[in-house]
């Protein structure tokens, strides 16, 4: 070891901590070492001494008492910086308002809902706000027979829905007299309304603990059960998408949501709700009060006009007249655009009376047609 | 006179007297450390009474098991010392090393420690007067205990050379 490389250890050394051997046995040989050690020593004493010759203790001054700080800082004037005094205000603001915005989001959550009639041929959906009740509607569910339906949903909380429901069935008159096979569903109209609240007057509401992701089994009086699907939105979606409706339908699939009808530009019908069919030969047909039953179908049909669909517009010319049938969601699926079918029986009665618009899907085209006809 | 648990326990007990106890062993060294530490005495009697103050107001900061409480004391006021030096005063270099001239007397152990840089002079006078270990020292002022070591040594070297004036390769 040399003497530019002993320095760090003659400090260790002073410090009275251990070395090396290596560096022991320098110091033991090297007088400029033994020098430096000797400067730390002296040096050393001297801070020692420059300590012992300063100041005596003195008086110590009031102690404050404890907490004080704690109790000053609650009950104090304080000197608050404009822009944090701004910073504050705004800060009070906006967690005010977000607040409001949770509890109003609290408040305008919604139940989006599926019923399927107890010979699952005719469903029902709509959303229905919480605290609110729902439109009423009825489900055709054969020649003979209809199930009306009131729906409340009394409260929607930590993802549960607390809703009341009604449901009567009611068989109609004599074959014939409401000749027509078509499972639908009506609501929205004046007319069902009334019709509904008549069927329902006496009919106690039940109430139901519903939680999205259930199939809800609702008794209905007079035989069967309905069953209730639906899940929770935080807003209202403006038009129903049945729970399992694709948004991008399968080729053999035709699914019209919430379609509208235009005819030479003019609204023919809108409002119906939404239907949707598959399998072999599916078709999904609309009822115009005075027009008579559109259905539109996947396959070819005698007295079928040729549309084209794309997505959710189908176009098509009937009857001298320039058609198009819009759908929030792609009216079927595969290569677009692609082929569809409509057909008109604009004699077409349905069961119901009062003579609403609807939207129905189930059972053969075909054979519903040639059943009115008979 | 109490040992540290006993003067722990009566100051977390709000025992007056032991903080008086406290004040009166300690204020001296500490006022000194803080003087030399900042180099200006208004300073260093306001961060040694701030010193004692917080261990007055906050008794629950105190660790046996890490150290004295006179350790504890010191390391406050070692903390607001270097907080001092940031905050309310602008950087600025040491003092220029007083020049060396052969033949001239050595300057005077205070003015030579004044020339050594800020943290280096507490370290040193930490250990040189107050006489923590190592292991206080990097615990007190929270580095490595190596760094504790190369200071000291560089401490040492910077003050030798100021006190005995002793040339240094850039002074020629």
């Amino acid at each position: 070891m040399t003497c530019q490389e002993a320095p760090p250890f003659i400090s260790i050394l002073y410090d009275g901590e251990s070395v090396p051997k290596e560096a022991a046995e320098h110091f033991a040989s090297c007088p400029a070492c033994k020098e430096r050690l000797r400067d730390y020593a002296q040096m050393g004493a001297e801070l020692r001494l420059l300590a012992s010759s300063e100041g005596a203790p003195e008086a110590m001054p009031a102690l404050p008492p404890r907490g004080r700080r704690w109790a000053h800082t609650f009950t104090a004037r304080v000197l608050v910086p404009r822009f944090a005094l701004g910073l504050g205000v705004l800060l009070v603001a906006v967690l005010s308002l977000s607040l409001g915005v949770m509890r109003a989001q609290v408040a305008s959550l919604w139940f989006q809902f599926n019923v399927t009639s107890p010979d699952k041929l005719a469903s029902w959906g709509n959303e229905v706000q919480a605290g609110y009740r729902g439109k009423p509607a009825f489900l055709m569910t054969g020649p003979q027979g209809k199930v009306g339906a009131i729906i409340e949903v009394d409260e929607v909380q930590y993802g549960h829905v607390r809703l009341s429901m009604r449901a009567r069935r009611v068989e109609m008159g004599p074959a014939g007299q409401e000749a027509h096979s078509t499972p639908q569903s009506v609501e929205g109209t004046p007319e069902s309304d009334q019709m509904v609240r008549r069927m329902l007057a006496d009919s106690p509401p039940q109430q139901y603990e519903f939680i999205p992701g259930q199939v809800l089994e609702i008794p209905v009086e007079g035989g069967g059960k309905l069953q209730l699907t639906g899940r929770v939105l935080e807003r209202h979606a403006h038009f129903w998408v049945k729970e399992d409706y694709p948004i991008e339908p399968k080729p053999d699939q035709i699914v019209l949501t919430e379609p509208a009808l235009v005819r030479d530009q003019g609204l023919l019908v809108k409002g119906l709700g939404s239907a949707e069919a598959g399998g072999d030969d599916p078709y999904v047909a609309v009822f115009v009060p005075k027009e008579g039953l559109f259905g539109f179908l996947l396959k070819p049909m005698d007295g079928a006009v040729q549309a084209e669909a794309e997505y959710g517009q189908a176009r098509f010319r009937m009857d001298g007249h320039d058609y198009v049938l819009f759908s929030a969601t792609p009216i079927t699926g595969g290569q677009q655009p692609r082929e569809i079918w409509v057909y008109r029986d604009p004699n077409y009665q349905p069961s119901a009376p009062g003579a609403i618009s609807s939207i129905g899907s189930g059972g053969n085209f075909r054979d519903r047609i040639e059943g009115t006809q008979k | 006179m109490l040992d540290d648990p006993e003067a722990w326990n009566a100051l977390r007990g709000g025992d007056t007297e032991a903080f008086e106890r406290l004040y009166q062993t300690h204020l001296a060294r500490l006022r000194s450390f803080l003087r030399r530490s900042l180099g200006d005495s208004k300073a260093a009697e306001d961060i040694a009474q701030e010193a004692f103050l917080q261990i007055w107001q906050h008794p629950n900061g105190f660790n046996p098991a890490r150290g004295s409480l006179k350790a504890y004391l010191f390391g406050i006021a070692a903390k607001r010392a270097a907080d001092w030096r940031r905050h309310r005063r602008p950087e600025s270099p040491a003092p220029p090393e007083p020049p060396a001239r052969a033949g001239e007397p050595p300057v005077l152990i205070a003015d030579a420690l004044q020339h050594v840089d800020p943290d280096t002079r507490s370290l040193l006078w930490l250990r040189e007067v107050e006489g923590y270990s190592y292991q206080e020292l990097a615990a007190m002022l929270e580095i490595p205990l190596g760094t504790v070591k190369s200071r000291l040594f560089t401490g040492r070297e910077q003050l030798r050379r100021i006190w005995k004036g002793e040339r240094t390769s850039e002074d020629v």
